[in-house]
């Protein structure tokens, strides 16, 4: 059998528009990106930078009252954007997995956790009842949790949050997904926890070959799990590198700001942090030019005025940044965008 | 060396009662020195903000003792305490939720004054705008506006106002950065020790991020299911941790810097209930180094190094004092 060599999401100039009381809010901003097979993404930026709208766009998992999107994205060739939820159904199921923030709220209270992972099961492998229940049980093993015959009759309450988190990865590897979006899957955990939650994904990802998206705000995670880093501002992705060259050679004055402001575990006691000072923008608002000129210590008159494209790096093609004074010797090769 | 402002010895606190008692706090006993900021860490559930609650007497304490300023708090009357209070203020996680919603700022943060009868309004308002000044916030353009119309960190500087305004020695900070991004992270950390050091503050710094606590503090406590592990100087007991339990949790933090890699030495499982604790040490159901001793002898904490204590009885190898750097 041929290996598909073809990317498996592809995303171009895609848009995500909230209609809200005080005028259309832009949270996600012209974005392009590709995912080969089996690779994995993090995506890093402060709170309502756009990564979770981003992430949803990809897999058509947006509320469809008072949104409009503009732009493509497919996942193994087809069209997600535009298309209605039903019609998704089938690629959720089978293709496509996710895992939340929150499990509490992504498992019915009220049933017991064996019983979900059964019914995504027969849905959408058609499994009989009886194997639905045995292959639950096989899943919430591979996933580590002890006594699964046990806890398969445990309702989501009864299980603490890092087992309520693997919980949410049985069913979410439960169809042999191809594409897993994971959105700050360990966020609020303990950092024993979230370890064991990150290995539990990095090994069933080399299984299966799967593709990631990780959504994080903790540089550190990213560091660790991903190949590559998109970094996002107001929407827009400012930066985005394979994760050694990122964190070997900074581009982009946000990335460094946000890198500066992360304690380090590695760092003596009291060491003084940089911080980014001021908020990011109002999206119903931005700023004309970089979003991020209010903030940035760099900033010029051009930066108020010219948008930043985001470009390739003469030092590296695959490091990409949108900041007209790029740190680190790194420059423009051209001016045109990833993907054209 | 400074005197200790705050004793706490044999620190016992129970929630329920008879067959469905949990001992939260299982005797724990620290110092904190006048001007220091200790570090308390550990895993969810293993009773930080119980320890910090019950400092502050807001949870009743079955037993043992809490000295502040040299006064006993555990007998004193609610009335007493409540006079006592304004020297002991605390700082959560979730600002926006702590302050009033209903009230405008310039009067959340002059509430602590007008309990304390403190001064007439004019000379309230003067130290209410110096205060929110003080915290980067612009008392002209916030002190009308209610809570909702704030972010998270500006809602956090907004509390650290309000604690500070009384003119308190001991802060406990339960969790108070760790819903805030980054950015705003570090300016609240910036913001903190700068203030600590112009108010002569003394700090309890609880929280679960080991790379925040190393940050703030100058000596670090190390609790496991109501116990103290370890505690040491910052630097020393991170660098070379002595409790299989510390080792174990630096192992699982990461940095920002994917030449450093992984560890490969993470805890398994999770910590037991604490309606049944395990015998002797509670951390030997997970403890690599576990033997037969640890199912039958509780380990005390002692000092093994200078001002490094630590409750295992078969501590990691301590690295020589003299070629620490
Ligand atoms: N009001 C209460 N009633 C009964 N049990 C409680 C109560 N508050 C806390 N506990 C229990 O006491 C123990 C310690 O809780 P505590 O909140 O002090 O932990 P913590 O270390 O602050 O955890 P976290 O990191 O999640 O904030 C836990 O087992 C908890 O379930
Ligand atoms: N359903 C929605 N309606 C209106 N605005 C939304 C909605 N969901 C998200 N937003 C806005 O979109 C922006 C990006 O949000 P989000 O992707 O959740 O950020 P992040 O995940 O990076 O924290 C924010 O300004 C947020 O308030
Ligand atoms: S474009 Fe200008 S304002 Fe924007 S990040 Fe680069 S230097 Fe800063
Ligand atoms: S006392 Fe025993 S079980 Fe406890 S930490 Fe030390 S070696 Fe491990
Ligand atoms: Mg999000
Ligand atoms: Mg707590």
């Amino acid at each position: 059998m041929a290996i598909d060599q073809s990317p498996i999401v592809v995303v171009d100039h895609l848009s995500t528009t909230f209609r809200t009381p005080r005028g259309p809010l832009k949270a996600v901003n012209d974005v392009s990106l590709t995912l080969e097979r089996g690779s994995s993404l993090g995506i890093v930026g402060e709170s309502g930078s756009g990564k979770t709208v981003l992430s949803r766009s990809i897999i058509g998992l947006l509320p469809t009252q008072n949104v409009t999107q503009t732009g493509t994205a497919t996942i193994n060739g087809s069209e997600i954007i535009g298309t209605r939820h039903k019609d998704l159904l089938k690629i959720w199921g089978s293709e496509v997995a996710m895992v939340f923030q929150d499990p509490m709220t992504a498992l019915t209270p009220t049933r017991r956790v064996g019983q979900q992972i059964a019914e995504s099961l027969r849905i959408n492998l058609k499994l009989s009842r009886k194997d639905a229940n045995l292959r639950a049980i096989e899943l919430l093993r591979q996933v580590g949790i002890p006594s699964p015959e046990r806890r398969a009759r445990a309702y989501p309450n009864q299980l603490s949050g890092g087992m309520r988190q693997r919980v949410m990865i049985a069913i979410a590897i439960a169809c042999g997904p191809e594409f897993l979006v994971a959105d700050e899957p360990t966020t609020g955990l303990d950092v024993t926890v979230q370890a064991q939650v990150l290995d539990l994904i990095t090994e069933l990802r080399a299984k299966s070959n799967l593709t990631m998206i990780l959504v994080t705000h903790d540089l550190g995670v990213v560091a660790t799990r991903t190949d590559n880093v998109a970094v996002m501002y107001a929407g827009r992705i400012v930066e985005q590198a394979p994760t050694a060259s990122l964190f070997a050679r900074v581009a982009m004055p946000y990335t460094k700001g946000l890198l500066d402001s992360t304690p380090r575990i590695d760092a003596p006691s009291h060491t003084r942090l940089s911080s980014i000072e001021g908020r990011p923008p109002d999206l119903v608002n931005p700023p004309e030019g970089c979003a991020f000129a209010p903030r940035c210590t760099y900033a010029t008159d051009e930066c108020r005025t010219v948008r930043p494209e985001l470009v390739r790096s003469t030092l590296d093609a695959n490091h990409l940044f949108a900041c007209h004074h790029p740190l680190n010797g790194h420059q423009a090769s051209s001016s045109l965008t990833e993907n054209k | 060396m400074t005197k200790p402002l705050l004793s706490v010895n044999n620190l016992v606190v129970t929630y329920g009662a008879r067959k469905h008692a949990v001992q939260a706090v299982a005797g724990v006993s620290f110092e904190i020195f006048e001007g220091e900021t200790l570090g308390l860490v550990g895993e969810s559930g293993c009773g930080k903000s119980t320890t910090g609650r019950a400092i502050l007497q807001l949870e009743k304490v079955t037993s043992g003792s809490v000295t502040f300023d040299g006064e006993e708090l555990t007998s004193l009357s609610p009335g007493e305490m409540r006079t006592r209070r304004r020297k002991l203020q605390m700082l959560f996680q979730d600002p926006i939720s702590s302050l009033n919603p209903r009230r405008k700022i310039k009067h959340i943060v002059a509430e602590p004054l007008i309990i304390w009868k403190e001064g007439d309004d004019e000379s309230r308002s003067h130290l209410v705008d110096q205060m929110l000044l003080e915290v980067g916030i612009d008392p002209h353009l916030a002190g009308e506006r209610y809570p909702r119309e704030f972010s998270g960190g500006q809602c956090q500087r907004i509390s650290i106002a309000r604690s500070l305004v009384a003119n308190p020695r001991l802060l406990v900070c339960d969790e108070m950065v760790s819903a805030l991004d980054v950015s705003v992270q570090a300016q609240i950390i910036n913001l903190l020790s700068d203030l600590k050091v112009k108010h002569n503050l003394t700090l309890l710094f609880i929280a679960h991020d080991l790379a925040v606590v190393k940050n703030v503090s100058d000596r670090v406590a190390v609790m496991y299911l109501g116990r103290l592990c370890e505690l040491g100087p910052s630097d020393d007991l991170y660098a070379h941790p002595l409790h299989p339990y510390t080792a174990a949790l630096l192992s699982a933090a990461v940095v920002p810097d994917p030449t450093v890699g992984l560890s490969h030495h993470t805890l398994e499982g999770e910590p037991p209930s604490p309606i049944n604790p395990p015998s002797g040490c509670r951390f030997r159901t997970r403890c690599p180094k576990a033997e037969a001793r640890c199912a039958e002898e509780v380990p005390e904490l002692r000092e093994v190094r200078p001002g490094h204590q630590v409750a295992c009885h078969f501590p990691l190898e301590a690295v020589p004092v003299s070629i620490q750097s």
